[in-house]
């Protein structure tokens, strides 16, 4: 009797988590370049004070010389998958204790969060592909585990987009969407940030405006793509819903010049099917 | 050997996550809004922010 033929997945089905870890990481290392880490070290060391949330990583014993030393190394352990959830928990330590020192001084940049939760999610759930020195080892890799990773990205990019819904629903009810309470914003937002709008964005601006009814059908149907958004983790709406997402969120890129580039296009690559690619490192 | 919540613990998570946001923007914060207590950050700290700006080199 012939053994069954083991079903072995295609290669590129297989590389979605580390796609997405190298994009992360990528992704990381280009934001973080943006805040000039370098001049971050040269901070007096009083002037760090974290509040509340914060405070306990002043115990830490992490000093504001090898703060980059520890950033760039723990990203380049995630990027190789070496002693695989060591490299991001260094990184979220990391990447949570410059948010820490910029928060510090009233530089409200929440929606940076997501890097470090991803770090996070990527520590929680700690999978490697073929593409890592963990596989190369040989290291257990389970199927749970590939599918607690893409489940913990999908709600990690899911519930922004939730949260904003309800906050929405919460701060001005159901009549954000209407005409007048819609022209008020994108006004406000046309004035203070104009200089990001693209000439094309300011003429779709301006037509919108013209057009009251229109306007209000958009920001009910974002707000009803907003608030059903959840439903993507669990039903077969994720085909219609994610692709709506990301059109929504290069839309918002291109025509309001919020480009929520923290947020990474980079969240969206776990969507693809990507449990069909699991390999067992052991039986090779 | 595997229990119920094993099995539905995508639900679990999600639903605790949800709870907690809801607790804390409906009922925490808005409480924590009437009391002396908010804001508790030492917003002196903003007088730092000029000299925050100068280590930015051009940033932002």
């Amino acid at each position: 009797m012939t053994p069954a033929k083991k079903k072995t997945p295609h290669f590129l089905t297989s590389l979605g988590p580390d796609l997405g870890r190298v994009l992360l990481v990528a992704n990381a290392w280009w934001h973080m370049d943006s805040y000039n880490l370098k001049n971050l070290d040269k901070f007096p060391g009083d002037f760090f004070h974290p509040q509340l949330f914060f405070s306990f990583f002043k115990s830490l014993p992490i000093s504001p010389e090898n703060l980059s030393l520890l950033f760039f190394s723990a990203l380049t352990l995630t990027a190789l998958g070496f002693l695989n959830p060591l490299g991001p928990f260094c990184t979220f330590i990391a990447t949570a204790f410059i948010f820490g020192w910029r928060y510090n001084f009233g530089f409200f940049h929440w929606s940076d969060v997501i890097i470090p939760l991803s770090f996070l999610a990527l520590t929680l759930a700690p999978y490697t592909g073929p593409l890592s020195m963990d596989y190369f080892f040989r290291r257990q890799q389970k199927r749970q585990a590939l599918e607690r990773q893409l489940f913990l990205f999908r709600f990690l990019m899911v519930y922004p987009f939730f949260a904003a819904g309800i906050s929405k629903l919460r701060n001005t009810g159901w009549q954000w969407g209407q005409a007048e309470n819609m022209k008020t914003i994108l006004s406000f937002n046309y004035a203070n940030f104009s200089q990001f709008l693209t000439p094309s964005a300011r003429s779709f601006n301006d037509y919108i405006l013209a057009r009251p009814q229109l306007l209000s059908l958009g920001a009910y149907g974002v707000l009803a793509l907003e608030v059903l958004s959840p439903l993507a983790l669990w039903t077969r709406a994720d085909r219609v819903l994610v692709p709506l997402l990301l059109l929504c969120h290069i839309g918002f890129m291109q025509v309001f010049g919020h480009d929520f580039l923290q947020f990474s296009l980079v969240l969206y690559v776990y969507w693809l099917p990507w449990e069909k690619g699991w390999v067992d490192s052991r039986a090779r | 050997m595997r229990f119920a919540w094993q099995k539905n613990w995508q639900k679990i998570f999600v639903a605790t996550i949800l709870l907690l946001h809801l607790f804390i923007s409906l009922i925490l914060l808005p409480l924590l809004h009437r009391t002396d207590l908010y804001p508790f950050f030492d917003w002196s700290l903003y007088s730092n922010r000029s000299e925050f700006e100068k280590y930015q080199d051009g940033h932002e």
